[in-house]
């Protein structure tokens, strides 16, 4: 056993990030006055560099380091400087809500910056054990972060189940871990790939891999392993929340893509059973509970399930083109949660939450080109062409195709279709609906609304006054608007020129 | 060509800046644009009529199979030509009768828009190109539909045709994307000349099924019919342009378009025909059924498209050419009379025929026009309708199979139809006069223009059919089945079984009308048979939605962290267990050796388990869970890894201790689960247990790699000098690691300084906070207590 020197200037981005964080943290510890520019400015400056290092440094070279736990390949570089990029959006939008609410201290930016490094860890991992310190790290960070809150109720409940039921599925991915360790005699993937490939794949490997995908999919939001996300989704802060909603997505693709892919794809054919069945009960299941939701958060959690569903649907081809629609719709989904919730941040002023969907009767007339926003982010997550949803799903659809899974996609159809009913009926609201209603009328317009919503324990008692339909006073400065109608007009460029995005996406997975 | 199709999005965009700017004519200014592509369009005729077709190309995004490619042949310039031009009148009609409306820019956005889509629908020669703009036509209707808003009637009408029509598109996609795979091209008019491989593809069942349904859900054939209708709620401009003669044309559009690629088998004769005649007679008895002029015209439009569907379905010569001479009439008198109903519901303020009586005086012009257009909807000589009713009459005579249901069927309707066209033409003006909402006389020249010109049209097309024959039925018909036709379109064909049916349909459709009050009555008996209907069904399928939905949320997501882990064990369970099943190759690990105390050990622990789960006493319950981790630890000391049971009982004292401490401020436990709650709950255990007992003992006689104690053992003193493997591995191997935990405490240590300081510098912000809350308490505190209480029991 010699010691070789690990190549440390491959891992640039990561060592810059780490010593960026260390500054960051000593920093913001004399940062005076309640709205924290110096950190918030610093922080969106360090994970620029960040993207920047990633392209420059990463892109185009493929090598490992580290004795093998770290590689360096394109899509690793692209997932980095997607995934920073991605955190920059979700933390542009957290300032004027958290300083409203008396929440804006250093340590949100602290937590983001750490759960980026380990998503960028993940991106780069090149072995069990990379991935699991990526993966932990990430979790950790965005637990503190839901239950940053502390004075909320809802926050210390949601980040309690998240936080014991994240345990759960860490503990089995470990075990899952474990016994790869023990099939394959190696943690390095690369290695494992083979022990895979060979005419008998030891039995250990096949039952470590059940036991991982239990951990990834966690991670994803698929169901059944969702049971964290509408909790989560609803009780932390609406900031964390779009924080989760994003990049963390981006960086559970990644873990699937070099856990089950890199390390064992060559099992795909036992794999893929399995996710199949992930991809229709998130699809189905996420679907069907979201139409019965008042509470917007809480609907696009339950919409966050179903569009992991495609998610998975994707992965479940196997194909290089599946891999690629996998990346692309995770990356399409980061893009239109953050608009969405965004959007939320924006109509939250410091008195109220705009979360309640009957809250956005009436948009339209108000504030019309936010309501055109949220026709745009509601359409593109229904899949209609013009906007990137529509890419998305028709990606996924045709990589299942052309995998032979008819029956799958077929299901995928239907749930979406069932998805555009309440995706839709969002835009009615804000679109058609009256904003005060009298009350004989306050029947009628909510409609769908109705029904009893399963929330849980601490969930949010339903609002004496939803009814009478609150009036949502955009809350957010000007910049942050801007940075919403951007956000909204990213979804129809990118649906109308998504080539590039799409070139990319395949061509760092090699499909195309 | 592609500004052409683009130049409906542009003007739709400028619209919001310069509608203000163009005042009340407003709308015949944005009609210029219509205007003008008809005419770009008609240049196109001499081409078409030669019997060649145009290709333009554009790329849009190639590698995802994406291109801006346009196909200009027969059917497409037909349809190009309809949209183009109907929507001329269409806006120049909007523009009185909108005048004076607030929302005018909207509507205007929307249906240029809509115009723009469909222009592409029916132009574009991909397949990905084609959906993207079917699909913005759902869009765009529902944005019509939905336009007056105040009515919460046609908010929930727009939903539900958006909802049927976009799931129907969706189907499609799928239907396409199989197509692509199967025909391995996107261009439509590559595919559509490997009909013979596609047919014989083993998916040609499921991709035609999809494809179908896309169509059928968007030209509302049976059973997916009853949200045309429901859409009338739209203002009459867009029930005319939308449901008349575009938008629902397109399912039909489409059917005609993938004829060459996908059609003439079995099934598709049997679905198409059958479907388009079951859907022609419903539409034809509902339009009698009505009252309501806009819904009988609705329905009448239903009939129509039903018609063109089992056109399509029976797909013989003579059919192709029904089709579009069929297509074309149908455009002409429907819009005209679409404009008339608008004119009536404008002029008169309602939209109830019974409530209209002996206009003719008021409105003279009006009456002539609807006159006109109803003849041709009744199919009466010589108008261009009687061309249309006799070549559908006569291939559905001729129509290979099921021939005598299709012409019965066929005939049944035309009788209706005669008598839904008095409805809407004669009995609004003829009669004794009664009183209506407003007082009525003919309405502007601009709401007159388009009744006309089409009404005038058709009367042409009828008195000299060989010019839309010349110019484009026959290449239509071509389009459709993929080699050329000539139709030969006339008037007169001699006296034959056709001509008898269609005198006979004037005769009993005249009769009918007489009895209209009559055969109401007789109707609406059967009415209660519609309650079951489609309709129904449809409104029964959401709330099983709803229903459904309801159900699994409070089954699944009930907010209790233990159902949570219960859902995630039992996936668990699955997944593991159908690896093990599916991979299971018998041997379980034979001869395992237990010794006798080995047992003993277990058995302990076993006992401590059950006991921690009966116990009453939390303390008790801590304790018994302390015997299971310690018991472990004798496991592992018995194994001979005393590091390992070592470390076992010092992390399994420290959190035994822990738990007291927390534990022991909780009151006693209080709830307890009923006996059902423990059964189910042991199960779930039972099978976890069960579970990982088999994996273990499948994986258990698994040869791992080579230990590496022996490397270590060798190589500590020649390669570090040390006796001492640990050591060795600590401070020689890995230094570097042993330098990064270092840095890490330090790193926590400035962590805890930084938490000292916040504290310190933050005590005054505390104290503001806790001030705050003590305000909230006097408001929030019973609602916490009742929150409190709520959960203990």
């Amino acid at each position: 056993m010699s010691f070789e020197t690990p190549d440390f200037s491959l891992a640039l981005p990561e060592i810059w990030l780490l010593g960026a964080i260390c500054v960051v943290l000593i920093v913001d510890l004399f940062v005076r006055g309640s709205r924290r520019s110096v950190t918030f400015f610093l922080t969106q400056a360090v994970l620029l560099v960040t993207a920047a290092l990633a392209i420059t440094t990463q892109w185009g070279v493929t090598e490992t380091t580290f004795s093998g736990h770290y590689v360096v390949d394109p899509l690793a570089a692209m997932l980095k400087a997607t995934l920073a990029l991605l955190v920059v959006l979700a933390l542009a939008y957290t300032r004027p809500y958290l300083e409203a609410r008396g929440l804006l201290q250093g340590e949100v930016y602290l937590l983001a910056l750490f759960a980026t490094l380990g998503m960028l860890i993940i991106a780069s991992g090149g072995s069990l054990l990379t991935l699991y310190l990526g993966l932990e790290m990430l979790s950790l960070s965005l637990y503190a972060l839901v239950a940053y809150h502390r004075d909320s109720r809802q926050a210390a409940e949601a980040a309690m189940k998240y936080f014991v039921l994240g345990a759960l599925a860490s503990g089995i991915l470990l075990y899952g871990m474990s016994m790869v360790y023990g099939g394959a005699a190696s943690l390095e993937l690369a290695v494992i790939a083979e022990a895979a490939a060979s005419e008998e794949p030891p039995l250990l490997l096949l039952f470590g891999m059940s036991f991982m995908l239990v951990g990834v999919a966690f991670k994803l939001g698929a169901a059944p392993f969702h049971a964290w996300v509408p909790d989560v989704y609803q009780g932390a802060p609406t900031p964390v929340t779009l924080f989760i909603s994003t990049a963390p997505k981006v960086a559970a693709v990644a873990l699937f893509l070099r856990l089950l892919v890199d390390g064992l794809g060559p099992l795909h054919e036992t794999l893929q059973p399995m996710l199949l069945i992930l991809a229709a009960v998130s699809l189905l299941l996420g679907n069907l509970t979201a139409i019965m939701q008042t509470n917007l958060k809480r609907m696009l959690a339950y919409s966050g399930i179903a569009h992991a569903g495609f998610i998975v649907l994707a992965l479940a081809a196997g194909t290089e083109a599946g891999h690629a629609a996998a990346l692309f719709y995770v990356i399409a989904y980061g893009i239109m949660a953050a608009g969405a919730f965004g959007l939320i941040i924006v109509l939250s002023s410091a008195g109220t939450e705009a979360e309640q969907i009957a809250d956005y009767r009436g948009l339209n007339e108000r504030h019309p080109i936010l309501a055109g926003v949220l026709l745009l982010l509601m359409i593109s997550m229904t899949g209609i062409p013009g906007t990137i949803g529509f890419y998305a799903k028709y990606l996924v659809l045709k990589a299942a195709v052309e995998a032979d899974l008819i029956a799958m996609a077929v299901l995928a159809v239907i749930a979406a279709v069932i998805g555009a009913f309440y995706y839709l009926r969002v835009l009615k609201v804000a679109y058609f609906d009256r904003p005060e209603v009298p009350p004989e009328g306050s029947q009628k317009p909510t409609g769908p609304n109705e029904g009893s919503v399963g929330e849980g324990e601490g969930a949010t008692p339903s609002r004496p006054d939803g009814a009478a339909g609150t009036v949502l006073v955009p809350g957010a400065s000007l910049p942050i608007r801007a940075l919403l109608v951007v956000n909204g007009a990213a979804v129809l460029v990118l649906g109308i020129f998504p080539e590039r995005l799409i070139a990319l996406c395949q061509s760092v997975l090699g499909a195309g | 060509m592609l500004l052409a199709v683009l130049s409906g999005f542009i003007l739709a965009a400028l619209v919001p800046w310069l509608h203000p700017r163009l005042g009340v004519r407003a709308g015949w200014f944005y009609a210029l644009l219509p205007a003008a592509l008809t005419l770009y369009f008609a240049t196109f005729l001499p081409q078409i009529a030669a019997g060649e077709v145009a290709h333009f190309h554009y790329t849009w995004a190639p590698g995802l199979g994406l291109d801006l490619s346009f196909y200009v042949d027969g059917l497409a310039l037909l349809f190009a030509l309809l949209i183009s031009g109907i929507g001329t009148f269409i806006l120049i009609y909007a523009s009185d009768y909108l005048a004076g409306d607030e929302r005018q820019p909207r509507f205007y956005v929307h249906i240029l828009a809509f115009m723009a889509s469909m222009l592409g629908l029916v132009l574009s020669d991909n397949l990905i190109a084609l959906f993207i703009f079917w699909e913005l036509t759902s869009i765009t209707s529902y944005m019509l539909i939905g336009y007056d808003h105040e009515n919460e009637y046609a908010r929930k009408c727009a939903l539900q045709g958006l909802i049927v029509t976009f799931g129907g598109g969706l189907a499609l996609l799928a239907g396409f994307i199989m197509l692509a795979v199967v025909g391995d091209s996107y261009t439509i008019s590559e595919l559509l000349t490997q009909g013979d491989i596609i047919r014989e593809h083993e998916w040609y069942l499921p991709l035609m099924l999809l494809i179908l349904l896309g169509a059928f859900t968007k030209s509302a054939q049976w059973p997916f019919h009853f949200w045309l209708p429901n859409a009338m709620a739209a203002p009459t401009p867009v029930s005319a342009y939308l449901h008349s003669a575009t938008m629902v044309k397109a399912g039909v559009y489409l059917l005609a378009r993938m004829h060459p690629a996908i059609g003439a088998t079995e099934a598709w004769i049997l679905l198409c025909s059958l479907i388009g005649a079951v859907t022609m007679v419903t539409g034809a008895y509902f339009a009698v059924r009505s009252t309501q002029i806009k819904r009988v015209l609705a329905y009448t439009t239903v009939m129509a498209l039903g018609t063109l569907t089992m056109l399509a379905g029976i797909g013989t010569e003579k059919a192709m050419i029904a089709f579009g001479a069929f297509l074309l009439a149908h455009s002409l008198y429907k819009g005209a009379l679409f404009l008339v109903a608008g004119i009536l519901d404008h002029e008169t303020g309602t939209k109830d025929v019974l409530k209209m009586r002996g206009l003719v005086q008021a409105m003279p012009i009006t009456a002539l026009l609807a006159a006109l257009a109803a003849l041709s909807l009744a199919g009466v000589p010589p108008l261009f309708g009687f061309i249309g009713k006799e070549y559908m009459l006569e291939a559905a005579v001729g129509a290979p199979s099921f021939a005598l249901l299709l012409t019965v069927m066929a005939t049944v309707a035309a009788v209706l139809v005669v008598a839904a066209a008095a409805i809407v033409a004669v009995r609004p003006f003829y009669g004794e006069r009664i009183e209506t909402p407003k007082q009525p006389h003919d309405p502007p020249y601009g709401m007159l223009a388009g009744p006309a010109v089409l009404g005038v049209l058709g009367l042409l097309c009828g008195l000299a059919p060989g010019v839309p024959d010349a110019l484009l039925i026959s290449a239509t018909a071509s389009s459709l089945a993929g080699e050329p036709i000539s139709a030969n379109l006339a008037l007169w064909h001699g006296i034959n079984l056709p001509l008898l049916l269609s005198l006979f349909a004037l005769a009993a459709g005249a009769l009918l009308y007489h009895n209209w009050e009559r055969v109401r009555g007789w109707m609406g008996r059967a009415d209660a048979l519609y309650a079951r209907g489609p309709e129904a069904g449809y409104e029964r399928l959401m709330q099983g939605m709803m229903w459904c939905a309801d159900w699994q949320t409070r089954l699944l997501q009930n907010g209790y962290l233990r159902h949570y882990i219960t859902t995630t064990v039992l996936t668990f369970v699955v997944l593991v267990g159908y690896t093990l099943i599916t991979r299971f190759d018998g041997s379980l690990a034979a001869g395992l050796d237990v010794r006798f105390y080995e047992w003993i050990v277990a058995g302990v622990l076993v006992a401590a388990a059950i006991f921690a789960c009966r116990t009453a006493s939390r303390l008790a319950a801590v304790a018994a869970i302390g015997v299971v981790g310690f018991a472990i630890a004798l496991l592992f000391i018995l194994f001979s890894a005393p590091d390992l049971g070592t470390t076992q009982i010092l992390v399994e004292t420290l959190t035994v201790i822990l738990l007291v401490l927390v534990l022991f401020r909780l009151p006693g436990f209080v709830s307890f689960s009923t006996r059902n709650q423990r059964i189910r709950d042991g199960i779930v255990a039972a099978l976890l247990g069960v579970t990982v007992t088999a994996l273990v003992m499948t994986t258990i006689n698994y040869q791992f790699a080579d230990p590496i104690s022996a490397y270590h053992l060798e190589q500590s003193v020649p390669l570090a000098h040390g006796h001492n493997v640990v050591n060795v591995i600590l401070v020689d191997y890995r230094a570097l690691d042993t330098l990064g935990e270092i840095f890490v405490v330090a790193l926590a240590a400035i962590g805890v300084f930084a938490m000292l300081k916040y504290t310190l510098t933050g005590e005054s912000q505390d104290r503001h906070r806790r001030l705050t809350r003590a305000q909230e308490q006097t408001t929030g505190d019973s609602a916490e207590r009742a929150e409190g209480e709520r959960q203990e029991s």
